[in-house]
């Protein structure tokens, strides 16, 4: 394998880090980045790697988390093994495939922080609607981005 | 024998070539003499030839300082290299200086800001530390602070701002990390009180107040005497916060929907979402660690 090819394959390392040492900075965490970024690796790579990727994903949210520790790191890892082994069984490694697990990952996660957030005084709607959906919608328009990062290149990926 | 060399020299003296040298010789001579006695100091012999050779020089001198100027082109390169080079050395330890000398200030100012409360309180032992994440998924303003249990920092150090001003307690500690619950998180409950009224209570935030960006000051009874503007401060009691700190200025006075009991809504003096540089408080007399 060539010098240039290894040094990209550790392009998604770099790019998770940059992700999510931007989404913890004070400036940049409006976004939920780690969670497209996630579900767009995973929809190109094995189970292993999508398992360690999300593991690592996850630890870098919970360092900065006041969720107890191994929260995300758990449910970063069991979305990238699950998306990894759906796609490989049931879809097509295309944009779209990217965009509907990236969309269901934070629907899901939008939902479940929302209720939980909510839970005690029947506010979700608010909750949902007013603190998280247009971040969560702008977190979904990373998608593309990541594809374009991710997606198998035959002059990279030999 | 002696006759030869004699004869040799007479011959010589007769040739064209020793004519020529002395016509010549003569020539000199006779311009040193008019040189000596015309006071101009040189002679016409050499104002000839500075006439003929000065143009000469001149471009001599344009290519020798053609030359000269690549030399020192040539030289100036590796020069101005080194000097760049050393130049970009300096701007990096000016830049390294500079940014210290920011965190310096940045220190001092935290400094002199806490140290009216810190000076009252030598029993405080203060660990100085930087934000340097936020939860993203956390609408109750929790952060990350760069110190750790390597600094000293436990689980239920309170973080101070400025003078005094509480703003969270250390929720997780790792060796050079930590993260901190803001004090309208509702995993955050201590003991507070009205410095006017002096009337006793506790924290118990819940998500709306979170939202509001306000703490719930709980414990009052309906005749409460605490009113808008009123400053809250940490009672002490429980052991986990040292006494007059400040947690905020009472907004709103409620009574509680669901019991007899009266709440007033506390809103920090400090915009938690903006602070940078904090202080977390290891130490202090009255301090019971869980």
């Amino acid at each position: 394998m060539k010098l240039k090819q290894r040094m990209l394959r550790l392009l998604p390392i770099i790019i998770l880090l940059s992700v999510g040492l931007f989404q913890n900075t004070p400036a940049g965490n409006s976004l939920f980045l780690l969670i497209p970024c996630i579900t767009t690796f995973a929809c190109f790579r094995g189970e292993y790697a999508s398992l360690f990727f999300g593991i690592f994903a996850g630890l870098m949210w919970d360092f900065s988390s006041t969720a107890p520790d191994g929260l995300y790191t758990l449910i970063l890892a069991f979305s990238a093994v699950f998306v990894s082994v759906m796609v490989k069984k049931y879809f097509r490694k295309t944009l779209r495939t990217s965009l509907f697990f990236g969309g269901i990952g934070l629907l899901i996660f939008g939902v479940v922080i929302s209720i939980v957030y909510a839970h005690s005084f029947g506010s979700f709607m608010r909750v949902f609607f007013v603190d998280f959906f247009f971040r969560l919608l702008l977190s979904f328009a990373t998608i593309p981005l990541f594809y374009m990062m991710f997606r198998q290149r035959k002059d990279i990926y030999v | 024998m002696m006759q030869k060399p004699l004869v040799s020299i007479m011959k010589f003296y007769k040739t064209t070539k020793f004519k020529i040298i002395t016509g010549i010789l003569v020539f000199l001579l006779a311009g040193v003499i008019f040189a000596s006695i015309s006071g101009l100091g040189t002679s016409p012999l050499s104002r000839v030839f500075s006439i003929c050779f000065t143009p000469l020089e001149r471009i001599s001198d344009i290519i020798t300082d053609g030359l000269k100027e690549y030399a020192i082109t040539f030289r100036s390169s590796t020069y101005y290299r080194e000097k760049a080079e050393k130049l970009e050395l300096d701007n990096l330890e000016l830049m390294a200086q500079l940014v210290e000398y920011e965190d310096m200030k940045k220190r001092v100012e935290a400094y002199e800001q806490t140290y009216g409360i810190l000076d009252e309180n030598p029993d405080y032992e203060v660990v100085y530390s930087t934000i340097v994440a936020r939860d993203t998924a956390d609408l109750y303003s929790g952060f990350t602070l760069n110190k750790g249990s390597l600094d000293g920092v436990k689980v239920g150090n309170p973080v101070i701002y400025g003078a005094g001003n509480l703003l969270g307690i250390v929720n997780k500690v790792s060796e050079s990390s930590c993260v901190v619950s803001s004090i309208i998180d509702p995993g955050v409950s201590i003991g507070v009180y009205e410095i006017r009224s002096r009337e006793d209570g506790y924290l118990l935030n819940d998500a709306q107040s979170a939202f509001g960006k306000v703490a719930n000051f709980s414990g009052l009874t309906s005749s409460t005497v605490v009113n808008e503007g009123g400053i809250v401060c940490s009672s002490g009691v429980g052991g986990k916060v040292p006494r007059d700190l400040i947690v905020g200025t009472v907004v709103s006075v409620v009574n509680s929907s669901t019991d007899l009991s009266t709440f007033a809504t506390v809103k920090p003096n400090i915009d938690i979402d903006n602070v940078q540089n904090v202080f977390i408080i290891t130490q202090f007399e009255g301090q019971i660690n869980e």
